[in-house]
């Protein structure tokens, strides 16, 4: 290590035989407080299309049908969670009641098995990565001609 | 006459002087998250400043930078780390001198009266895995001799 600049040589510098300076050591501390931290964002939303039988209205069923895209941002450890889906709209002529709506995740978070009930996830340090949402109603009884929308609700805390 | 009592003052204060060498921390150093959550580091927060004087007047001294460590982490966290540092050492006769720390660094100052180094110091530590929520701290340990 030099010293940069200018060096005063009018100093005391004495060689005498004195005592010499004992050692002096102090510990420098440092603190931070991490808080996790976690952002979500829909990318781009789910698209529904019939099955062949008319029974089965799904994201992964080819087609028009695509899979919701979700970016996540986590830092820290969080918990990615999907809410049951819930249905939201539909045409007049349909009585809602008889169908059963059931999710599947992938990329992020594997859960390829379609499930009525909620997903749940524990997520780490994480950079912006996709999570992609299969939605599936199905109906015995078929459905009305019409517009659908069904929703989960994702949270990350 | 006059010269002669300027030097027995000069001696009768040596022994108090000569034998001294104080570190003092006047400003404790802060430490935040970077961007990617993989560096927890004074370069996001604050550096330390420590100060030393009373140094020594017979002989140059050393200070040593050393010892970089994570001092308190939330329970469980133990993934493999990797630490930094570096320092700024500021003296009014000297100017500047600046270098890392990792894993130690040392440096000498010369013995002139009254002089005082001003030393500002950075930490960092990286985990490839990040970091859980919670309390961090980190030491580093400043000598002089």
């Amino acid at each position: 290590m030099r010293w940069r600049g200018p060096i005063i040589a009018g100093g005391l510098a004495i060689g005498l035989a004195l005592p010499t300076s004992p050692a002096a050591a102090v510990d420098v501390t440092f603190t931070g407080l991490v808080v996790d931290t976690c952002s979500v964002a829909l990318a781009t939303p789910g698209v529904m299309s019939l099955s062949g039988d008319g029974k089965v209205l799904a994201t992964d069923q080819g087609g028009l049908a695509v899979p919701a895209t979700v970016t996540v941002v986590s830092i820290g450890t969080n918990t990615l969670s999907l809410a049951p889906p819930t249905l939201d709209t539909y045409p007049a002529g349909y009585t809602p009641g008889g169908e059963t709506l059931e999710l599947s995740t992938s990329g992020l978070l594997s859960n390829p098995l379609f499930t009525t009930l909620g997903i749940d996830g524990i997520i780490g340090l994480l950079p912006l990565t996709n999570l992609l949402v299969n939605l599936r109603i199905t109906n015995p009884d078929g459905f009305e001609q019409g517009l659908y929308g069904a929703h989960t609700v994702l949270t990350c805390s | 006459m006059q010269l002669t009592g300027a030097v027995l003052v000069l001696l009768a204060g040596l022994p108090a002087a000569a034998c001294a060498c104080d570190v003092q921390i006047s400003t404790p150093g802060l430490l935040g998250l970077s961007g990617d959550g993989r560096t927890l580091s004074s370069a996001n927060g604050l550096p330390a400043i420590a100060v030393i004087s009373d140094l020594n007047l017979l002989a140059p001294t050393t200070i040593t930078i050393s010892g970089i460590r994570l001092d308190q982490a939330p329970g469980g966290f133990a993934a493999p780390l990797t630490y930094a540092g570096s320092y700024v050492a500021n003296a009014t006769l000297l100017g500047t001198s600046s270098g890392t720390i990792a894993p130690s660094a040392s440096f000498q100052v010369p013995a002139i009266l009254n002089l005082v180094v001003t030393l500002t110091i950075h930490n960092s530590v990286t985990s490839t895995s990040g970091f859980p929520q919670g309390p961090y701290t980190m030491k580093t340990s400043v000598t002089c001799t």
